[in-house]
C-alpha cells in the first residue's frame, strides 16, 4: 500500500528537493522557469522534482494566466514530525514506567538507547 | 530518508526477571496495565480487538500476531485517522543480555481495504478494518 509518510520522506530524501522546499518556502511561489534559473537545474528537471513533491503533498501548483506557479505547503512535514514527537515522548513514559517497574520488583535497571 | 518510525531498544539487566515474568509485561493485558497503558480490555492472541486507554485516550487495538516468548505485534488507532503499527520484540543482544526493542510506525489506510478509515463510522467498522491493517502492516514493517 502507498504510504502518505513514505511518500512524504521519500519525497525530502533528495537534497535538490529539499533545498526547492527551502526556496519555495523562504521566498514564496515561483514558477519552474524562475526556479531553473535560481538552481544549476534544467526547467525539465525542476519540473520533475516539483511533480515528487507535488505528489507527496509538498508543494501546490497554482495556474496564473500561461504559467504555473507552484507554492510550499509545510503542513503535512509539520504533521509528521508533531507525531515523531508525541508517540516519542509517549514511549519514553512508558519507558520510564517499565524501568520502575522492573526496578521495583528486581532492585535491578534498564538502559534505553 | 526513511518512513517516520518510532524505535526505542531497552537494555535488561540478565538477572531482572524471568522470562516468563518479562513476557506478562509484553503480552497481556495485566502487564500492559503495569506500563504500557493505563486500562487494558483486551485478550492478547492473534487476531483478537480491544480497547486500551492510553494517556487518558481510549484507543481500539486489533493484534497482529503473538509468537510466544519472543514477540507481539499489533495496530492501534487513538481515533478513527490515526494508526500505527507497534511492534515489541524481546531479543539477545551480541553480549547475551536480554533487551526489549520497541518499534511504532504510523500506516496509512490499507488500500485493499474495502472501507476507508475516514469513512468508518462505527467503533465494529473500524474493528475490522484494523484486521486488516495489522494482516498487511505485519508483512510491511
Amino acid at each position: 500500500m502507498s504510504d502518505p509518510l513514505d511518500d512524504l520522506f521519500g519525497a525530502l530524501a533528495d537534497p535538490t528537493r529539499r533545498a526547492l522546499m527551502v526556496r519555495l518556502v523562504s521566498k514564496g511561489p515561483a514558477t519552474a522557469t524562475v526556479l531553473s534559473a535560481d538552481f544549476p537545474l534544467t526547467r525539465q528537471a525542476v519540473v520533475k522534482h516539483l511533480q515528487a513533491l507535488e505528489a507527496a503533498g509538498m508543494v501546490t501548483p497554482e495556474r496564473q494566466g500561461r504559467e504555473v506557479r507552484f507554492r510550499a505547503d509545510p503542513e503535512p512535514l509539520a504533521a509528521a514530525v508533531g507525531w515523531l514527537l508525541d508517540a516519542g515522548a509517549s514511549w519514553d513514559r512508558r519507558i520510564d514506567r517499565l524501568r520502575g517497574r522492573v526496578g521495583s520488583r528486581a532492585g535491578s535497571t534498564t538502559r534505553e538507547h | 530518508m526513511a518512513a517516520p518510525s518510532i524505535e526505542r531498544t531497552i537494555l535488561l539487566d540478565d538477572l531482572a526477571m524471568s522470562s516468563d515474568e518479562l513476557w506478562r509485561l509484553v503480552a497481556t493485558a495485566e502487564g500492559w496495565r503495569e506500563w504500557l497503558v493505563d486500562e487494558a480490555d483486551i485478550d492478547v492472541r492473534d487476531g483478537a480487538a480491544g480497547d486500551v486507554v492510553d494517556d487518558g485516550v481510549r484507543r481500539a487495538v486489533r493484534i497482529g500476531s503473538v509468537l510466544h516468548g519472543e514477540q507481539i505485534s499489533f495496530v492501534w488507532s487513538s481515533d478513527d485517522t490515526d494508526l500505527s503499527h507497534v511492534t515489541l520484540r524481546i531479543q539477545k543482544t551480541d553480549d547475551g543480555r536480554r533487551a526489549l526493542h520497541i518499534t511504532e510506525v504510523p500506516i496509512a489506510a490499507c488500500a485493499q481495504c474495502p472501507m476507508r478509515v475516514e469513512a468508518v463510522a462505527s467503533r465494529w467498522d473500524l474493528r475490522e478494518c484494523l484486521l486488516c491493517l495489522a494482516a498487511h502492516a505485519s508483512s510491511r514493517v
